[in-house]
């Protein structure tokens, strides 16, 4: 155990040292803060715009990060050779991706906590704060990590570009499920199978995702964040598990 | 475990690295057979692209051989057991970026379930022993090579290893670094440490190996021990040479 | 070296930047841009759950391309697509009500009350119980439509949400009886009339209002009931 924490410390301090991170951080604030800029051009929707935007940045730059690093990491660990560093101590290969799935996960919960603070100073400042937005950024969260899984997952097998394209294919796709459904039910009964397939199969990135809901309020049944929640960490959970399965039988 | 067991056993380990787009299958080690013995300095001697990092990388259990086995301390080579007894340091070590090396060889040390006394004890005197005492707050991306190769020993030795795998310990040290680094490995082999490392370099064979073997494309060329070679009034590197020409498989080395 | 190099990148800045004031001068000679709005269903396929930012970002296109013709000389004013900009930010956005309400304005102003209306059905099918549908409706139809029977039913609706529920406010649901009564009393209903009138007398007194008291009583007084 105490190993696994020393894995994830470790790469919790590679990577928040990492100095992409900053500039995402630098960038998601402007963004947000530019939100208040658009908001004066807007006749009366300033509030509005702000809160969009706001949310829309903080999961827009969390997810850049989360595929951009989460998919570079374990390449550099194997260009590198760090990872025979490691891996020729007694540490097993589950433990290792377990540490490293620790490490950036804290990281990037660094990096929410900062853009949800700035994102909470501006809307406080400017009287559209609303507790319900909390909700958005703690849904975000799970995001990332089911984004960190299926990073570590893909690049198990594949190159980091490579990696980085599944990823955001999968990213894309898991917000956009809902249409693909539509799309099967008026089509044939073998299309329309596959299509449901897909759509309980792959990531749903929409049930992680309120920020249209949120921004007025609307009702919000706890156990319905529940669910939302344990989705999201049973799916973290089996990319992970495939990522160790993958790895584990890899040469390096 | 007795003391005159075998630390080291490989027998017909081979190594075929499967063919992939643009590139065909190719034999990295053939057929190798190698002992060594509790307490033994031994080098693997061999030009680049010979299999010496295949070797080591089979016997830290990295990889999986296409045939043939090896065993370590008696036991497979990946479990836990065997590892906590193996200090290894890699070719041209680049570690953790933005880690001090003193940050990295306590997560090293941390890996080993060292207890935290000993663990910063020892951190303390292998700095020393290495020469980085004064470098150890410093990030691993402002060290020169020969700081990387220091650090990289301190890691290696952090878990007071007995067997101590070395991937060419010399390169990226200087004269200086590599009178020390010679004089490590001596206080190592005093205090009954089995080491086993790769070397293209024979000088360093000569000084410190008791038995060494020559390997050539994947294949075992030689072995001996050093005084055996060096019967006759010739130098190593005399007979080295020697040894390749006869292995018909051109002289295109030694660096 | 740097002091060559400098000059250089500065004048070839300015040209670079003199070319692209040409370019823009061809693309005004093509005539105004247009504000394109692209299908809901399509947008929606691909929002990737960003919807209320895209509906948003519409928002802020409509004023870029129409918001300098709103000060405009009323019969110059060419719009384009209103309605179907409207629908789409709408769609994306079902509770952005601003949408609703200045849209309605807009397509009213546009000679697009039909527009207007039909938009404002869809915010109220939407969100029934939102009393600010039925208000502007009232509004709408009485302006642009000429509709007084409609009119007057809207603002019915409109004082009756005022008056119940959670966004309950009886300072607008007066207002909404006013302009119902008005309304009435100009459509040649004057039981209706009269009847609104002494409603809005007996809240007006019931609240001490007395400003509102003095117009019922004056109203009352011009439809020729005595009380």
């Amino acid at each position: 155990m105490q190993k696994i924490v020393d894995l994830a410390n470790n790469t919790f301090r590679e990577t928040i040292r990492d100095r992409v991170l900053n500039a995402a951080l630098v960038f998601a604030v402007a963004m947000i803060g530019a939100s208040v800029l658009l908001g004066t051009l807007s006749i009366g929707q300033d509030i509005k715009i702000m809160r969009d935007l706001g949310l829309a940045a903080i999961e827009v730059f969390g997810a850049a990060i989360a595929i951009f690093v989460g998919t570079s990491m374990l390449f550099r660990e194997i260009d590198k050779r760090t990872v025979i560093v490691v891996l020729a101590k007694p540490v097993t290969r589950h433990e290792f991706l377990l540490g490293k799935f620790l490490g950036l996960s804290a990281t990037l919960t660094c990096l929410l906590v900062a853009m949800a603070a700035a994102y909470a100073a501006l809307l406080l400042y400017s009287g559209g704060w609303d507790n319900a937005l909390l909700w958005q950024v703690a849904l975000v969260w799970m995001q990332l990590l089911v984004l960190v899984g299926l990073s570590l997952m893909f690049s198990a097998f594949t190159s980091p570009v490579l990696a980085m394209l599944f990823t955001f294919g999968l990213y894309l796709a898991g917000h956009n499920l809902d249409s693909f459904k539509v799309l099967g039910e008026k089509a044939s009964p073998l299309v329309k199978a596959l299509t449901e397939a897909l759509y309980y199969g792959l990531p749903n990135f929409s049930h992680l995702d309120i920020k249209n809901q949120v921004v007025y309020g609307a009702p919000f049944s706890l156990p319905q964040f529940g669910v939302a929640v344990t989705y999201g960490a049973v799916y973290a959970a089996l990319a992970l598990a495939v990522a160790m399965v993958v790895f584990s039988r890899r040469e390096l | 475990m007795t003391d005159h067991e075998l630390v080291i056993d490989a027998q017909a380990l081979t190594k075929i690295y499967p063919a992939q787009i643009g590139q065909a299958a190719k034999t990295a080690l053939d057929g190798l057979e190698l002992r060594v013995a509790r307490g033994e300095t031994f080098g693997i001697l061999g030009p680049n692209g010979a299999g010496k990092t295949t070797t080591q990388k089979l016997f830290l259990g990295l990889m999986r051989p296409t045939k043939g086995t090896v065993t370590m301390f008696g036991a497979r080579p990946d479990e836990a057991a065997v590892r906590k007894r193996i200090g290894f340091l890699p070719e041209n070590p680049y570690f953790y970026n933005y880690l001090t090396g003193e940050e990295f060889v306590r997560f090293c040390g941390g890996l080993f379930d060292i207890p935290r006394k000993t663990l910063e004890e020892r951190l303390d005197k292998l700095l020393e022993l290495v020469g980085m005492q004064s470098a150890k707050e410093q990030q691993l991306r402002k060290y020169s090579k020969g700081m990387l190769q220091r650090i990289g020993i301190a890691q290696a030795l952090i878990n007071d290893p007995d067997l101590v795998l070395l991937d060419e310990p010399m390169s990226g040290l200087d004269p200086v670094g590599r009178h020390q680094f010679r004089e490590i490995i001596k206080g190592l082999k005093a205090q009954g440490k089995t080491i086993v490392f790769n070397s293209h370099i024979l000088s360093d064979v000569e000084d410190i190996c008791d038995r060494f073997c020559i390997l050539l494309h994947g294949r075992k060329v030689a072995e001996g021990t050093v005084a055996e070679f060096t019967s006759g009034g010739k130098s190593l590197e005399e007979h080295f040479v020697k040894v390749v020409n006869e292995s018909n498989q051109g002289a295109a080395m030694i660096g | 070296m740097l002091a060559q190099f400098v000059p250089a990148a500065l004048a070839l800045l300015l040209a670079a930047g003199g070319l692209s004031w040409r370019m823009e001068r061809f693309h005004q000679a093509e005539g105004q841009a247009r504000w394109i709005v692209p299908r809901g269903d399509v947008v929606r396929a691909i929002a990737t759950d960003f919807e209320n930012l895209l509906a948003d970002s519409f928002w802020l296109q409509f004023l870029q391309y129409n918001g300098e013709k709103l000060t405009e000389d009323p019969l110059e004013r060419r719009y384009e697509n209103l309605l179907n900009g409207f629908y789409l930010m709408t769609d994306l956005d079902p509770h952005f009500r601003d949408a609703y309400l200045f849209g309605s304005w807009v397509l009213g102003d546009a000679g697009e009350a039909d527009g207007a209306v039909a938009l404002l059905r869809r915010g109220r099918e939407r969100h029934p119980a939102d009393p600010w549908y039925a208000h502007q409706l009232g509004y709408i139809e009485f302006l642009y439509r000429r509709n007084l029977a409609g009119a007057i039913a809207a603002f019915g609706d409109a004082e009756r949400l005022f008056g119940q529920g959670e966004r309950q406010d009886p300072r607008m649901a007066l207002r909404c009886a006013k302009m119902k009564a008005y309304l009435a009393e100009k459509h040649d209903r004057r039981d209706l009339a009269v009847r609104t009138w002494r409603g809005i007398l007996a809240s007006a007194r019931k609240a001490g209002d007395k400003h509102m008291v003095g117009i019922a009583e004056n109203a009352l007084r011009r439809l020729g009931v005595t009380e």
